[in-house]
Protein backbone atom coordinates (compact mmCIF):
# COMPACT_ATOMS: atom_id res chain seq x y z
CA UNK A 1 0.00 0.00 0.00
CA UNK A 2 1.60 3.54 -1.15
CA UNK A 3 2.04 6.59 1.96
CA UNK A 4 -0.78 8.14 0.12
CA UNK A 5 -3.91 5.44 -0.14
CA UNK A 6 -3.04 4.18 3.39
CA UNK A 7 -3.14 7.57 4.54
CA UNK A 8 -6.29 8.32 3.13
CA UNK A 9 -7.93 4.81 4.05
CA UNK A 10 -6.66 6.03 7.55
CA UNK A 11 -8.21 8.75 7.64
CA UNK A 12 -11.66 7.77 6.73
CA UNK A 13 -11.82 5.36 9.63
CA UNK A 14 -10.31 8.50 11.90
CA UNK A 15 -13.44 10.90 10.49
CA UNK A 16 -15.87 7.98 11.30
CA UNK A 17 -14.32 6.39 14.42
CA UNK A 18 -12.15 8.67 16.56
CA UNK A 19 -15.26 11.21 17.74
CA UNK A 20 -17.04 7.74 18.87
CA UNK A 21 -14.02 6.29 20.81
CA UNK A 22 -13.46 10.02 22.10
CA UNK A 23 -16.86 10.08 23.69
CA UNK A 24 -16.91 6.74 24.87
CA UNK A 25 -14.12 7.12 26.66
CA UNK A 26 -14.94 10.77 27.79
CA UNK A 27 -18.89 9.53 29.33
CA UNK A 28 -16.94 6.93 31.05
CA UNK A 29 -13.84 8.78 32.87
CA UNK A 30 -15.97 12.42 33.20
CA UNK A 31 -12.76 13.80 31.77
CA UNK A 32 -12.58 14.83 28.17
CA UNK A 33 -8.84 15.43 28.30
CA UNK A 34 -8.11 12.11 29.53
CA UNK A 35 -10.29 10.54 27.05
CA UNK A 36 -8.43 12.70 23.95
CA UNK A 37 -5.26 11.28 25.11
CA UNK A 38 -6.33 7.88 25.30
CA UNK A 39 -8.24 7.91 21.66
CA UNK A 40 -5.17 9.42 20.32
CA UNK A 41 -2.81 6.31 21.47
CA UNK A 42 -5.26 4.06 20.30
CA UNK A 43 -5.59 5.19 16.72
CA UNK A 44 -1.37 5.61 16.46
CA UNK A 45 -1.46 1.79 17.32
CA UNK A 46 -4.12 1.25 14.73
CA UNK A 47 -2.28 3.17 12.42
CA UNK A 48 0.58 0.20 12.49
CA UNK A 49 -1.67 -2.23 12.09
CA UNK A 50 -3.48 -2.06 8.62
CA UNK A 51 -4.90 -5.32 7.89
CA UNK A 52 -6.85 -4.54 10.75
CA UNK A 53 -9.12 -1.68 9.15
CA UNK A 54 -11.43 -3.44 7.94
CA UNK A 55 -15.14 -2.35 8.88
CA UNK A 56 -15.79 -5.18 11.52
CA UNK A 57 -12.35 -5.62 12.90
CA UNK A 58 -11.97 -2.08 13.75
CA UNK A 59 -15.42 -1.74 15.55
CA UNK A 60 -13.98 -4.69 17.58
CA UNK A 61 -10.70 -4.32 18.06
CA UNK A 62 -11.77 0.16 18.84
CA UNK A 63 -14.08 -0.96 21.47
CA UNK A 64 -11.62 -3.74 23.07
CA UNK A 65 -8.80 -0.99 23.47
CA UNK A 66 -10.55 1.87 24.60
CA UNK A 67 -12.18 -0.64 27.27
CA UNK A 68 -8.87 -1.62 28.13
CA UNK A 69 -7.17 1.71 28.54
CA UNK A 70 -10.71 3.52 30.24
CA UNK A 71 -9.86 0.34 32.66
CA UNK A 72 -6.68 0.71 33.40
CA UNK A 73 -6.77 4.23 34.13
CA UNK A 74 -9.10 3.66 36.28
CA UNK A 75 -7.42 0.81 38.09
CA UNK A 76 -4.19 3.21 38.71
CA UNK A 77 -6.08 6.09 39.44
CA UNK A 78 -7.56 4.16 42.16
CA UNK A 79 -3.95 2.90 43.72
CA UNK A 80 -2.63 6.43 43.40
CA UNK A 81 -5.27 8.07 45.60
CA UNK A 82 -4.94 4.74 47.76
CA UNK A 83 -8.48 4.66 47.78
CA UNK A 84 -9.60 2.36 50.86
CA UNK A 85 -12.50 -0.42 49.85
CA UNK A 86 -14.99 2.14 51.92
CA UNK A 87 -18.48 0.90 51.90
CA UNK A 88 -21.02 3.31 52.07
CA UNK A 89 -22.39 2.19 54.91
CA UNK A 90 -26.25 3.20 53.28
CA UNK A 91 -29.04 0.87 55.29
CA UNK A 92 -30.19 -1.75 52.88
CA UNK A 93 -32.08 -0.38 49.22
CA UNK A 94 -34.87 -2.77 50.75
CA UNK A 95 -35.03 -0.91 54.09
CA UNK A 96 -35.41 1.94 52.47
CA UNK A 97 -37.96 1.48 49.20
CA UNK A 98 -39.47 -1.07 50.80
CA UNK A 99 -39.42 -3.33 47.68
CA UNK A 100 -38.24 -7.00 48.51
CA UNK A 101 -36.14 -8.66 45.53
CA UNK A 102 -35.02 -12.23 46.01
CA UNK A 103 -31.78 -11.09 44.59
CA UNK A 104 -31.51 -8.16 47.08
CA UNK A 105 -28.51 -9.78 48.31
CA UNK A 106 -26.88 -11.31 45.44
CA UNK A 107 -26.89 -7.33 43.45
CA UNK A 108 -26.16 -5.44 47.25
CA UNK A 109 -23.64 -3.77 45.69
CA UNK A 110 -25.28 -2.84 42.33
CA UNK A 111 -28.57 -1.58 44.48
CA UNK A 112 -26.53 0.37 46.40
CA UNK A 113 -24.40 2.06 43.50
CA UNK A 114 -28.16 2.36 42.11
CA UNK A 115 -29.64 4.17 44.94
CA UNK A 116 -26.56 6.96 45.47
CA UNK A 117 -26.98 7.70 41.48
CA UNK A 118 -30.88 8.10 41.70
CA UNK A 119 -30.18 10.06 45.03
CA UNK A 120 -28.04 12.30 43.12
CA UNK A 121 -30.72 13.25 40.48
CA UNK A 122 -33.05 13.83 42.76
CA UNK A 123 -34.34 17.76 43.41
CA UNK A 124 -32.35 18.97 46.40
CA UNK A 125 -34.86 19.29 49.00
CA UNK A 126 -36.38 15.98 48.45
CA UNK A 127 -32.72 14.42 48.49
CA UNK A 128 -31.69 16.50 51.70
CA UNK A 129 -35.65 15.05 53.01
CA UNK A 130 -35.43 11.89 52.40
CA UNK A 131 -31.51 11.04 53.36
CA UNK A 132 -32.32 13.08 56.48
CA UNK A 133 -35.52 10.53 56.89
CA UNK A 134 -33.86 7.01 56.17
CA UNK A 135 -30.17 7.68 56.85
CA UNK A 136 -30.24 10.04 60.31
CA UNK A 137 -33.41 8.33 60.65
CA UNK A 138 -34.82 11.40 62.11
CA UNK A 139 -38.87 11.74 62.42
CA UNK A 140 -40.89 13.78 60.17
CA UNK A 141 -41.44 16.32 62.52
CA UNK A 142 -37.77 16.97 63.32
CA UNK A 143 -37.39 17.40 59.28
CA UNK A 144 -39.89 20.13 59.39
CA UNK A 145 -38.51 21.93 62.05
CA UNK A 146 -35.09 21.87 60.31
CA UNK A 147 -35.83 22.63 57.38
CA UNK A 148 -38.73 25.04 57.64
CA UNK A 149 -41.47 23.19 55.72
CA UNK A 150 -44.61 21.94 56.98
CA UNK A 151 -45.00 18.45 58.04
CA UNK A 152 -47.13 17.38 55.37
CA UNK A 153 -44.47 18.77 52.67
CA UNK A 154 -41.65 16.66 54.32
CA UNK A 155 -44.14 13.60 54.00
CA UNK A 156 -44.77 14.45 50.39
CA UNK A 157 -41.28 14.88 49.40
CA UNK A 158 -40.62 11.35 51.29
CA UNK A 159 -43.67 10.10 49.25
CA UNK A 160 -42.49 11.16 46.00
CA UNK A 161 -38.80 10.15 46.79
CA UNK A 162 -40.18 6.68 47.31
CA UNK A 163 -41.76 5.90 44.55
CA UNK A 164 -39.07 7.24 42.00
CA UNK A 165 -36.74 4.79 43.76
CA UNK A 166 -39.44 2.54 43.27
CA UNK A 167 -39.69 2.59 40.24
CA UNK A 168 -36.19 2.16 39.38
CA UNK A 169 -35.34 -1.00 41.48
CA UNK A 170 -38.80 -2.39 40.13
CA UNK A 171 -37.86 -1.66 36.57
CA UNK A 172 -34.02 -2.98 36.95
CA UNK A 173 -35.52 -5.79 39.09
CA UNK A 174 -38.04 -6.91 36.84
CA UNK A 175 -35.58 -6.91 33.33
CA UNK A 176 -32.79 -8.83 35.27
CA UNK A 177 -34.64 -11.91 35.25
CA UNK A 178 -35.94 -12.13 31.81
CA UNK B 1 -33.61 -4.54 27.62
CA UNK B 2 -32.41 -3.62 31.29
CA UNK B 3 -30.93 -4.73 34.42
CA UNK B 4 -29.24 -3.20 37.73
CA UNK B 5 -26.02 -3.02 35.36
CA UNK B 6 -27.28 -1.02 32.49
CA UNK B 7 -29.52 0.80 34.31
CA UNK B 8 -26.41 2.10 36.95
CA UNK B 9 -24.21 2.55 33.27
CA UNK B 10 -27.20 4.39 31.74
CA UNK B 11 -27.57 6.88 34.89
CA UNK B 12 -23.96 7.35 35.24
CA UNK B 13 -23.54 8.37 31.64
CA UNK B 14 -26.71 10.28 31.50
CA UNK B 15 -26.05 12.88 34.39
CA UNK B 16 -23.78 14.78 36.50
CA UNK B 17 -22.52 12.89 39.34
CA UNK B 18 -20.51 13.96 42.56
CA UNK B 19 -16.59 13.27 42.42
CA UNK B 20 -17.48 10.69 45.36
CA UNK B 21 -20.06 9.04 43.12
CA UNK B 22 -17.66 8.85 40.23
CA UNK B 23 -15.23 7.19 42.42
CA UNK B 24 -17.69 4.71 43.56
CA UNK B 25 -18.83 4.06 40.18
CA UNK B 26 -15.09 3.39 38.20
CA UNK B 27 -14.30 1.18 40.95
CA UNK B 28 -17.37 -0.59 40.66
CA UNK B 29 -17.12 -0.81 36.68
CA UNK B 30 -13.90 -2.50 36.93
CA UNK B 31 -14.53 -4.84 39.86
CA UNK B 32 -14.01 -8.68 38.74
CA UNK B 33 -17.45 -9.10 39.84
CA UNK B 34 -20.47 -9.89 37.60
CA UNK B 35 -17.58 -8.55 34.29
CA UNK B 36 -19.69 -10.54 32.07
CA UNK B 37 -22.93 -8.55 32.78
CA UNK B 38 -21.15 -5.93 32.95
CA UNK B 39 -19.30 -6.16 29.85
CA UNK B 40 -22.27 -6.79 27.83
CA UNK B 41 -24.05 -3.96 29.29
CA UNK B 42 -20.50 -1.56 28.22
CA UNK B 43 -20.50 -3.05 24.98
CA UNK B 44 -24.23 -2.46 24.18
CA UNK B 45 -23.52 1.38 25.62
CA UNK B 46 -20.65 0.95 22.60
CA UNK B 47 -22.97 -0.52 19.62
CA UNK B 48 -25.34 2.11 20.52
CA UNK B 49 -23.46 5.04 20.26
CA UNK B 50 -23.20 6.23 16.60
CA UNK B 51 -20.11 6.43 14.65
CA UNK B 52 -19.83 9.69 12.66
CA UNK B 53 -21.80 9.48 9.05
CA UNK B 54 -20.09 12.79 7.54
CA UNK B 55 -18.06 12.47 5.37
CA UNK B 56 -16.12 15.69 7.00
CA UNK B 57 -14.22 16.11 10.28
CA UNK B 58 -14.95 18.72 12.57
CA UNK B 59 -11.87 20.78 13.04
CA UNK B 60 -11.70 19.18 16.66
CA UNK B 61 -11.24 15.60 15.15
CA UNK B 62 -8.92 17.63 12.67
CA UNK B 63 -6.75 18.60 15.34
CA UNK B 64 -6.51 15.31 17.05
CA UNK B 65 -5.94 13.57 13.69
CA UNK B 66 -2.88 16.18 13.21
CA UNK B 67 -1.31 15.20 16.85
CA UNK B 68 -2.06 11.69 16.25
CA UNK B 69 0.29 11.93 13.07
CA UNK B 70 2.41 14.18 15.09
CA UNK B 71 2.72 11.15 17.55
CA UNK B 72 3.27 8.32 14.96
CA UNK B 73 6.13 10.46 13.45
CA UNK B 74 8.08 10.79 17.01
CA UNK B 75 7.18 7.11 17.57
CA UNK B 76 9.47 6.32 14.69
CA UNK B 77 12.14 7.84 15.85
CA UNK B 78 11.96 6.16 18.92
CA UNK B 79 11.43 2.84 17.34
CA UNK B 80 14.70 3.00 14.75
CA UNK B 81 16.92 4.78 17.89
CA UNK B 82 16.17 1.73 20.24
CA UNK B 83 15.07 -1.13 18.32
CA UNK B 84 17.46 -1.91 15.77
CA UNK B 85 17.85 -5.35 16.72
CA UNK B 86 14.32 -5.83 16.12
CA UNK B 87 14.64 -4.66 12.58
CA UNK B 88 17.30 -7.06 11.38
CA UNK B 89 15.26 -9.83 13.13
CA UNK B 90 12.53 -8.26 11.53
CA UNK B 91 14.44 -8.45 7.83
CA UNK B 92 15.33 -11.84 8.19
CA UNK B 93 12.07 -12.90 9.28
CA UNK B 94 11.12 -11.11 6.07
CA UNK B 95 13.27 -13.35 4.09
CA UNK B 96 12.07 -16.03 5.90
CA UNK B 97 8.87 -15.48 4.96
CA UNK B 98 9.12 -14.66 1.50
CA UNK B 99 10.81 -18.03 0.77
CA UNK B 100 8.47 -20.12 2.72
CA UNK B 101 5.29 -18.11 0.77
CA UNK B 102 6.99 -18.77 -1.99
CA UNK B 103 7.63 -22.54 -1.18
CA UNK B 104 3.92 -22.53 -0.35
CA UNK B 105 2.72 -20.97 -3.37
CA UNK B 106 5.35 -23.52 -5.02
CA UNK B 107 3.50 -26.55 -3.87
CA UNK B 108 -0.34 -25.41 -3.74
CA UNK B 109 -1.96 -25.17 -7.05
CA UNK B 110 -1.32 -21.52 -8.29
CA UNK B 111 -5.39 -20.40 -7.73
CA UNK B 112 -5.14 -21.18 -3.58
CA UNK B 113 -5.20 -17.55 -2.71
CA UNK B 114 -3.12 -17.46 0.72
CA UNK B 115 -5.49 -15.77 3.74
CA UNK B 116 -3.92 -13.96 6.67
CA UNK B 117 -4.72 -14.57 10.23
CA UNK B 118 -4.05 -12.09 12.49
CA UNK B 119 -4.46 -11.65 16.27
CA UNK B 120 -3.81 -8.27 17.63
CA UNK B 121 -2.20 -7.58 21.24
CA UNK B 122 -4.48 -8.82 23.78
CA UNK B 123 -6.88 -11.22 22.33
CA UNK B 124 -7.22 -14.73 21.40
CA UNK B 125 -9.09 -15.90 18.65
CA UNK B 126 -10.16 -19.56 17.57
CA UNK B 127 -11.33 -20.79 14.25
CA UNK B 128 -11.42 -23.69 11.60
CA UNK B 129 -9.49 -23.94 8.95
CA UNK B 130 -11.11 -25.10 5.53
CA UNK B 131 -9.62 -28.83 6.17
CA UNK B 132 -11.71 -28.90 9.57
CA UNK B 133 -8.46 -28.54 11.69
CA UNK B 134 -9.10 -26.32 14.84
CA UNK B 135 -7.04 -23.69 15.33
CA UNK B 136 -6.44 -21.40 18.62
CA UNK B 137 -4.28 -18.53 17.93
CA UNK B 138 -2.38 -16.49 20.72
CA UNK B 139 -2.33 -12.50 21.00
CA UNK B 140 -0.07 -11.23 18.13
CA UNK B 141 0.58 -14.23 16.27
CA UNK B 142 0.32 -14.53 12.40
CA UNK B 143 -1.69 -17.80 10.25
CA UNK B 144 -0.94 -17.56 6.57
CA UNK B 145 -3.19 -20.41 5.14
CA UNK B 146 -4.56 -21.35 1.34
CA UNK B 147 -8.46 -20.95 1.16
CA UNK B 148 -8.04 -24.53 -0.56
CA UNK B 149 -5.72 -27.34 0.52
CA UNK B 150 -5.38 -29.47 -2.46
CA UNK B 151 -2.17 -29.88 -3.19
CA UNK B 152 -0.25 -32.86 -1.69
CA UNK B 153 0.21 -31.83 1.54
CA UNK B 154 -1.67 -28.92 4.03
CA UNK B 155 0.92 -26.24 4.63
CA UNK B 156 0.15 -23.35 6.77
CA UNK B 157 2.90 -20.71 8.21
CA UNK B 158 2.46 -19.33 11.21
CA UNK B 159 4.36 -16.79 13.54
CA UNK B 160 3.57 -16.47 17.08
CA UNK B 161 1.70 -18.97 19.21
CA UNK B 162 -1.15 -21.70 18.35
CA UNK B 163 -2.44 -24.80 19.21
CA UNK B 164 -3.54 -27.02 16.73
CA UNK B 165 -6.21 -29.63 16.66
CA UNK B 166 -5.75 -31.97 13.33
CA UNK B 167 -7.84 -32.94 11.41
CA UNK B 168 -7.50 -36.36 10.30
CA UNK B 169 -6.32 -37.22 6.74
CA UNK B 170 -3.10 -39.63 6.28
CA UNK B 171 -3.33 -38.49 2.52
CA UNK B 172 -2.16 -35.27 3.15
CA UNK B 173 -0.11 -34.38 5.86
CA UNK B 174 -0.64 -31.31 8.02
CA UNK B 175 2.56 -28.89 7.46
CA UNK B 176 2.68 -26.00 9.88
CA UNK B 177 5.85 -23.79 9.04
CA UNK B 178 7.84 -21.06 10.33
CA UNK B 179 11.27 -20.00 9.70
CA UNK B 180 13.92 -23.26 9.51
CA UNK B 181 10.96 -24.89 11.69
CA UNK B 182 8.30 -27.65 10.72
CA UNK B 183 6.41 -29.73 11.98
CA UNK B 184 4.32 -31.97 10.19
CA UNK B 185 0.87 -33.86 11.67
CA UNK B 186 -1.53 -36.42 10.74
CA UNK B 187 -4.46 -36.51 12.54
CA UNK B 188 -3.39 -34.99 16.12
CA UNK B 189 -3.09 -31.83 18.53
CA UNK B 190 -0.41 -30.04 19.68
CA UNK B 191 0.41 -26.35 20.22
CA UNK B 192 4.00 -24.34 18.77
CA UNK B 193 5.32 -21.05 19.38
CA UNK B 194 7.72 -19.45 17.07
CA UNK B 195 7.71 -15.68 18.04
CA UNK B 196 10.38 -13.64 15.96
CA UNK B 197 11.47 -12.20 19.30
CA UNK B 198 11.78 -15.31 21.18
CA UNK B 199 15.07 -17.44 20.60
CA UNK B 200 13.39 -20.51 21.83
CA UNK B 201 10.90 -22.53 19.28
CA UNK B 202 8.62 -24.74 21.09
CA UNK B 203 6.41 -27.59 19.73
CA UNK B 204 4.44 -29.35 22.62
CA UNK B 205 2.09 -32.50 21.49
CA UNK B 206 -0.82 -33.62 22.81
CA UNK B 207 -1.92 -36.81 21.33
CA UNK B 208 -0.76 -38.59 18.32
CA UNK B 209 2.32 -38.05 16.91
CA UNK B 210 4.22 -35.65 14.86
CA UNK B 211 7.66 -34.97 13.09
CA UNK B 212 9.52 -32.07 13.36
CA UNK B 213 12.52 -30.55 11.21
CA UNK B 214 15.07 -28.05 12.75
CA UNK B 215 17.85 -26.83 11.94
CA UNK B 216 17.69 -25.22 7.99
CA UNK B 217 15.64 -28.56 7.53
CA UNK B 218 18.22 -30.49 8.23
CA UNK B 219 17.73 -32.38 11.23
CA UNK B 220 14.69 -33.93 12.38
CA UNK B 221 12.88 -36.54 14.51
CA UNK B 222 9.42 -37.46 16.07
CA UNK B 223 7.84 -36.47 18.83
CA UNK B 224 5.71 -38.60 21.09
CA UNK B 225 2.26 -37.13 23.40
CA UNK B 226 3.50 -35.19 25.99
CA UNK B 227 6.84 -34.62 25.05
CA UNK B 228 8.03 -31.07 24.61
CA UNK B 229 10.91 -29.91 21.57
CA UNK B 230 12.56 -26.98 22.03
CA UNK B 231 15.20 -25.45 19.89
CA UNK B 232 17.00 -22.70 20.09
CA UNK B 233 17.92 -20.53 17.27
CA UNK B 234 21.12 -18.61 18.85
CA UNK B 235 22.67 -21.53 20.33
CA UNK B 236 21.59 -24.50 18.02
CA UNK B 237 20.44 -26.29 21.27
CA UNK B 238 17.34 -28.59 21.69
CA UNK B 239 15.92 -30.61 24.16
CA UNK B 240 13.20 -32.42 24.95
CA UNK B 241 10.92 -32.19 28.63
CA UNK B 242 7.67 -33.24 30.00
CA UNK B 243 6.26 -30.23 30.48
CA UNK B 244 2.85 -30.20 32.52
CA UNK B 245 0.38 -30.03 29.73
CA UNK B 246 -1.93 -28.04 31.57
CA UNK B 247 0.86 -25.04 31.69
CA UNK B 248 1.50 -25.28 27.93
CA UNK B 249 -1.86 -25.05 27.49
CA UNK B 250 -2.51 -22.57 30.06
CA UNK B 251 -3.22 -19.63 27.57
CA UNK B 252 -5.82 -21.29 25.91
CA UNK B 253 -7.64 -20.38 28.90
CA UNK B 254 -6.54 -16.95 29.17
CA UNK B 255 -4.27 -18.06 32.10
CA UNK B 256 -0.64 -16.98 32.38
CA UNK B 257 1.90 -19.57 33.42
CA UNK B 258 5.72 -18.81 33.87
CA UNK B 259 8.12 -21.93 35.50
CA UNK B 260 11.38 -20.56 36.72
CA UNK B 261 11.29 -17.83 34.25
CA UNK B 262 13.23 -14.53 34.12
CA UNK B 263 11.90 -11.16 33.80
CA UNK B 264 13.50 -10.92 30.29
CA UNK B 265 11.31 -13.81 29.49
CA UNK B 266 8.30 -12.90 31.25
CA UNK B 267 7.97 -9.16 30.06
CA UNK B 268 7.86 -9.94 26.29
CA UNK B 269 4.82 -12.23 26.89
CA UNK B 270 3.01 -9.45 29.32
CA UNK B 271 3.65 -7.52 26.12
CA UNK B 272 2.02 -9.81 23.37
CA UNK B 273 -0.65 -9.80 25.92
CA UNK B 274 -1.67 -6.81 27.24
CA UNK B 275 -1.41 -3.16 25.24
CA UNK B 276 1.61 -2.22 26.93
CA UNK B 277 4.87 -1.51 26.74
CA UNK B 278 8.10 -1.90 29.11
CA UNK B 279 11.07 0.37 29.88
CA UNK B 280 13.85 -0.90 31.48
CA UNK B 281 17.61 -0.93 31.82
CA UNK B 282 19.64 -3.88 31.50
CA UNK B 283 20.84 -3.42 35.29
CA UNK B 284 17.29 -3.25 36.46
CA UNK B 285 16.55 -6.73 35.88
CA UNK B 286 18.58 -9.36 37.73
CA UNK B 287 18.86 -12.79 36.66
CA UNK B 288 16.61 -14.34 39.32
CA UNK B 289 14.10 -17.51 38.10
CA UNK B 290 10.09 -16.38 39.15
CA UNK B 291 7.45 -18.93 38.96
CA UNK B 292 4.23 -17.39 38.62
CA UNK B 293 0.49 -18.40 37.86
CA UNK B 294 -2.44 -15.43 36.60
CA UNK B 295 -5.68 -16.29 36.47
CA UNK B 296 -7.83 -15.72 33.42
CA UNK B 297 -8.12 -11.83 32.81
CA UNK B 298 -5.91 -10.89 35.78
CA UNK B 299 -5.60 -6.39 34.98
CA UNK B 300 -1.99 -6.13 34.16
CA UNK B 301 -1.15 -3.69 37.01
CA UNK B 302 -2.16 -6.47 39.60
CA UNK B 303 0.44 -9.09 38.02
CA UNK B 304 3.49 -5.85 37.99
CA UNK B 305 2.17 -5.14 41.62
CA UNK B 306 3.09 -8.98 42.48
CA UNK B 307 6.36 -9.24 40.24
CA UNK B 308 7.54 -5.81 41.69
CA UNK B 309 6.98 -6.93 45.41
CA UNK B 310 8.33 -10.47 44.70
CA UNK B 311 11.65 -8.80 43.52
CA UNK B 312 12.30 -6.32 46.22
CA UNK B 313 14.32 -4.33 44.30
CA UNK B 314 11.69 -2.34 41.77
CA UNK B 315 9.45 -0.08 41.54
CA UNK B 316 7.63 1.32 38.32
CA UNK B 317 5.58 3.80 36.72
CA UNK B 318 3.41 4.27 34.71
CA UNK B 319 2.79 6.41 31.46
CA UNK B 320 1.35 6.43 27.71
CA UNK B 321 1.05 2.76 28.33
CA UNK B 322 4.58 1.98 28.87
CA UNK B 323 5.33 0.95 31.87
CA UNK B 324 9.13 2.36 33.57
CA UNK B 325 10.69 -0.23 35.80
CA UNK B 326 13.79 0.98 37.79
CA UNK B 327 15.82 -0.22 40.30
CA UNK B 328 14.28 0.44 43.90
CA UNK B 329 17.28 3.25 45.43
CA UNK B 330 18.35 1.83 49.01
CA UNK B 331 18.69 4.81 50.67
CA UNK B 332 15.24 6.13 50.93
Amino acid sequence: MNTESRRKQFEEIFIQYFPKARTFAAILLKSEQEAEDIAQDIFVKLWEQPNLWEENLVRNYLYTMVKNHVFNRIKRKNIESNYINSQINLSSPEDMTEFKDPLNEVYLEEMQLLLKLSLEQMPDKRRQVFEMSRFEHLSNNDIAEKMDLSVRTVEQHIYLALKDLKKLFFIAFFFIKF
Amino acid sequence: MENYFNRIIDLFVKSDVSADSQVEFQRWLTEEKFSGEKEKALRGLWDNMEKSNSAEASSQTRQSLRKVYKKIKQQRKVNIKFLRFWQVSAACLLIALLSILYSIHYETPVNADLIEQYVPIAEMTRFTLPDGTEVQMNSTATLLYPAQFNGESRSVYLIGEANFKVAKNEAQPFIVKSNDFQVTALGTEFTMKVYPDDPLLTATLLSGSVEIKFNNMESSLILKPSEQFTYNKRTKEETINHPDLHDVTAWQRGELVFKSATLEEIIPVLERKYPYSFVYTASTLRNDRYTFRFKESTPLQDIVDIIVEVSGNMKYRIEDNKYYLSPLSLNR
